[in-house]
């Protein structure tokens, strides 16, 4: 009894040391952007201080010049349906593409278009850009939401096919064989049997691909001229002048921009957390 | 096992039904056709962009043919050399490096039993996603603050414990701006390494590890012997990607220093930016651009060669 | 999320019928787009002018659309050439002849003729960098220049005068610098291809009776800065940080709007800096005591700055150029300039306008003040010359280079850039 109690305890003890210390150092990871969400409560002449101060003055002034009278809102709803469906389309066709490569082992080609998929990520984008805008004009796709779409499924295709090929290969084939035997046709077997096994590493991807999207600026900036269309880091670049620069603003857009990629993430984390307790049931 | 014995076996190949054959090039056409939309005029554009002398401002038009003058103007330069240093060393393996063995050692402590009983999980994982989800921009602006010589808090915290008498302006010295800039780098991209390895590490079925511990085998054994090697597949595309999307990055060096103090912390993608949109000349950026690609091509092909022929 | 899916698909199709009933009326009604690339807080006055426009006007409605500044050239040179672009294009006044040379800009000379803008085009000033080949391609709209800008009470409080020359700007910034934190002199000396560091140089080296290239015969551009010229600007300016009158920080800053730099005068951590008008105000908005500005220093031959700004110009592409220099005419009058607080490009307007007294500095240099239209003509790239200048300043306050050979790097680039000629 003594015993056991001891073991407990001492494995108690283990397990706060490794909560504490876990959480401890993914605050210090979290921290610069702890300060940004500080300045962002901050007006714009106390940004820096001579001595270490955590809170100075406070103020919701800048939140309230940002979501109010300022297109801001409106890049944030363009950003997020833009990456959203970017991210669900390349989500998928990466996760048929994958499961291609990765249960095909021996197909002509398949060495050849694997190299040409990484390919695709040797050139750099600010000069892919110029003639990417002539094609698109003469689609009659600039200002058109479209367009970012289609450049944000190319752009994470190559990432999202090569990382679930690794998660994928991992995946027993006795998986699919059973579908199959069951009379599943192959996009059945993809999003009813792999997809719920492979979901950690799909969330990852789609996590990856969404964070790339929401991040990127050249494209948004080249293909969505008009205010209407433009999406947050295209906005955030606006309070950058050649003279000025409002930084309590901008820092409070990033606070705002960041908050949905964290929602989505928390929600897709749940699935997770309930897909693994549930698969664990089963087996 | 139909499948593994259709891909392990050319024989039967000759029985197969066309359908089933054709089957891998079907999953795999949407893809390639997106990809070759989208990638291949522009890369065969940028290449032919390299071997011509054009401004700018003529975008639009067909530039001089210079065969491979660009080339050479580029190559013989010594600023070159220096970048091409500079994006490999500093920039590129030290971040990979780290990058990996950090990513690693925070994978597996978060992966620890206690954050899933204590419901923990959500917490970790959501606070470890915080830095990637800052914009690039903001987040090296962040840092400048943060480390800066006298309104800093990294200055201001080593003044007040008196490990330093004076703060130190990190990115004006070249003693210290390549650490100031590998800091900011490592800090943004580290979760992403962190949660593909989560991510891994997840799906390994736990009978495994138990299996190992009821042989008799401590925690540093499973780790090394079982879970690690089971990593190794995602590990490999980790350090494939980020070694690429590190050697064309354009934003933390040029955010953080702009390539200064003078011209210390230039790398080749900076060159690049210059040549195009500073000295408005299109066909030096572009050949830039090519000598980039070039390399890591060959990185590609070597690492290809080496970790995938094995399979 | 199903229901706000509904909801965005809804918004969509309203969008969708709300652009085909625009299009109905379009035989009617023109829409011209305005591309300019200030910040949003910079442009308040602005938005309320073409507001008052966009009422009086039912018939020609403009849109305002605003793209970061470095960004904008390369995206004309992708839309033009493509048939795209905003019908009206807001410009530094250093592009002006660039994009006209590509034809990236439209002639303007038969508008100009036809009707006049404001009190006629001699009344406008810079329009030297608008023409090439006798024609002109921009209308000079906005028109700044830098002054020093200072905290009097710290001056006051070491009884100092206003510095009138570099060298007591030198020692100035040495009594100025107490050692708790506050600094003598503040300026960005970043390394970056568009650091502020290449602004100082220029009036340091032009003050001083030096110029980096010139036309010395009609058509024979040389390298006339002399070596030991750009040793002392580099040494000069290297100086304040050598005595520490300058924090060290400064050798990462590159912009005139930096906190450091801007916020540092409000705060009293800098005596003295040298703000464009624009950064002054933002400057005087935040500081806790009251700010003034004076005249640049004076070298040994003469006091300068550079005469800056936006031109207007319009894309050869837009389908009503007629319209759009209507637009343009009135951007430049003085209806425009009484909401937006901006210095017109007019000698005439100039004249009428009534400036604060702390904004005296930039009175008294307007006139001083010269343009880059020298550097405009050379056969380089005047940001191939700001990259060249501050890259080699800042290796310099960085030590990676003595003055010496930084100086022997310029001569020797511009030499090559010069024999490589503009492409």
């Amino acid at each position: 009894m003594a015993l056991a109690n001891n073991t407990g305890l001492r494995r108690f003890a283990l397990d706060l040391f490794v909560a504490v210390f876990g959480i401890m150092l993914c605050l210090i990871l979290a921290f610069p952007f702890i300060w940004v969400v500080l300045i962002s409560f901050r007006p714009d002449n106390e940004i820096f201080t001579r001595t270490f101060q955590l809170i100075t003055s406070f103020t919701l002034d800048n939140y309230a010049k940002l979501l109010d009278g300022s297109p801001f809102p409106t890049y944030l709803r363009n950003s997020i349906i833009v990456c959203s469906v970017a991210t669900v389309v390349a989500v998928s066709i990466s996760l048929i593409t994958a499961y291609g490569f990765s249960r095909w082992r021996t197909f002509r080609g398949r060495q050849l278009l694997l190299i040409l998929v990484i390919t695709t990520q040797l050139f750099p984008f600010v000069i892919l850009i110029t003639p990417l805008y002539a094609t698109f004009f003469q689609l009659g796709l600039i200002n058109n939401p479209l367009a970012l779409v289609i450049s944000y499924i190319a752009v994470n295709l190559p990432f999202c096919i090569y990382m679930l090929l690794g998660y994928l290969d991992t995946i027993p084939r006795e998986l699919d064989e059973a579908a199959r035997i069951d009379g599943a046709n192959t996009l059945q077997i993809i999003f009813r049997v792999i997809l719920p096994v492979a979901w950690p590493g799909v969330v990852t991807v789609a996590v990856y691909a969404f964070v790339s999207a929401w991040d990127e600026f050249l494209f948004a900036l080249t293909l969505m001229t008009s205010d209407e269309n433009k999406t947050v880091p295209v906005g955030l670049a606006g309070f950058f002048g050649e003279y000025t620069t409002q930084w309590n603003l901008v820092m409070t857009a990033s606070v705002v921009s960041t908050v949905p990629t964290l929602v989505l993430f928390m929600f897709l984390q749940k699935k997770l957390v309930s897909d693994l307790a549930a698969g664990a049931i089963k087996q | 096992m139909a499948t593994t014995q259709l891909s392990n076996a050319p024989a039967s190949g000759l029985v197969r039904p066309l359908r089933t054959r054709l089957e891998p090039y079907w999953l795999v056409l949407p893809a390639m056709l997106i990809l070759a939309f989208f990638f291949a005029g522009p890369a065969i554009y940028n290449i032919g962009l390299s071997f011509q002398e054009l401004s700018l401002f003529d975008i639009g038009k067909q530039g001089e043919w210079v065969g491979f003058a660009n080339f050479a103007e580029v190559l013989n330069d010594p600023a070159t050399r220096q970048a091409l240093f500079n994006t490999t060393l500093p920039l590129t393996i030290v971040t990979v490096v780290i990058r990996l063995f950090l990513g690693l050692g925070l994978a597996l402590l978060l992966n620890a039993s206690v954050f899933a009983r204590w419901r923990l999980g959500w917490l970790v994982r959501s606070l470890i996603l915080v830095p990637w989800v800052t914009p690039p921009v903001v987040a090296v602006a962040a840092w400048k603050w943060l480390l800066d010589a006298r309104y800093g808090v990294v200055n201001q915290l080593l003044v007040g414990a008196g490990i330093l008498d004076q703060g130190i302006p990190f990115l004006a010295r070249t003693s210290t701006v390549w650490g100031a800039i590998e800091t900011m780098l490592i800090w943004r991209e580290l979760p992403f390494v962190v949660i593909t390895f989560l991510a891994a590490l997840q799906s390994i079925p736990t009978d495994l590890r138990d299996a190992a511990r009821i042989d008799g085998a401590n925690a540093w054994q499973i780790q090394t012997r079982i879970v690690l090697p089971l990593l190794k597949p995602v590990m490999a595309v980790v350090v494939l990607l980020t070694t690429i999307w590190t050697f064309n990055n354009f934003v933390y060096v040029w955010l953080a220093t702009r390539g200064g103090p003078g011209d210390y912390t230039h790398v080749l993608a900076t060159q690049m930016y210059t040549a195009s949109f500073i000295d408005y000349r299109m066909g030096t950026g572009a050949a830039v651009g090519v000598v980039m690609s070039l390399i890591m091509f060959v990185f590609a092909l070597i690492y290809f060669f080496v970790l995938f022929r094995e399979k | 999320m199903n229901k706000n899916w509904t909801r965005s698909a809804a918004m969509t199709l309203l969008v969708a019928a709300g652009v085909y009933s625009a299009s109905a009326h379009a035989q009617e009604t023109v829409q011209l787009t305005f591309r300019q690339f200030d910040p949003p807080t910079e442009i308040e006055g602005l938005v309320k002018a073409i507001d008052a426009w966009n009422a009086a006007h039912p018939d020609i409605q403009v849109k305002l659309e605003t793209m970061a500044g470095a960004d904008t050239l390369a995206q004309l040179a992708r839309e033009v050439p493509a048939g795209a672009g905003p019908d009206i294009q807001h410009m530094a006044f250093v592009w002006t002849r660039d994009l006209a040379r590509s034809g990236l800009v439209a002639d303007l000379t038969d508008h100009i003729a036809a009707s006049p803008p404001g009190a006629g085009i001699e009344d406008f000033l810079a329009t030297d960098l608008a023409t090439l080949d006798g024609k002109v391609y921009g209308i000079p709209w906005t028109s700044d220049t830098f002054a020093m800008a200072y905290r009097p009470d710290l001056l006051d409080a070491a009884g100092i005068a206003f510095p009138e020359t570099w060298d007591e700007l030198r020692t100035a910034a040495g009594a100025l610098t107490t050692g708790d934190g506050q600094y003598g002199f503040c300026f960005p000396a970043g390394s970056s291809p568009d650091s502020g560091m290449w602004t100082l140089a220029n009036y340091y080296l032009w003050s001083n009776g030096s110029t980096l290239v010139d036309e010395t015969l009609p058509g024979k551009w040389e390298v006339v800065v002399k070596p030991e010229e750009l040793v002392a600007a580099m040494t000069y300016f290297n100086d304040f940080f050598v005595n520490q009158s300058s924090p060290e920080s400064l050798i990462t800053v590159n912009s005139w709007g930096d906190p450091e730099i801007m916020g540092g005068l409000g705060r009293g951590d800098c005596a003295i800096a040298v703000f464009p008008p624009q950064t002054f105000r933002a400057a005087e908005a935040q500081s806790e005591a009251a700010l003034m500005t004076a005249k640049i220093p004076q070298g040994e031959v003469r006091r300068i700055s550079h005469l800056g700004g936006r031109a207007l110009g319009i894309n050869p592409n837009s389908k009503h150029p007629e319209e759009a220099w209507q637009f343009v005419q009135y951007l430049v009058s003085a209806d425009t300039f009484a909401t937006y607080q901006q210095y017109p490009a007019q000698n005439s307007l100039l004249e009428e306008l009534q400036f604060p007294p702390t904004e005296q500095g930039y009175v008294e240099m307007l006139p001083l003040a010269q343009t880059f239209e020298r550097y405009i003509s050379s056969p380089i790239p005047v940001s191939t010359m700001t990259a060249l200048i501050n890259r080699e300043f800042g290796a310099v306050y960085s030590g990676q280079r003595s003055p010496d050979e930084a100086a022997q790097a310029v001569i020797a680039e511009l030499q090559d850039l010069l024999a490589r000629g503009k492409s």
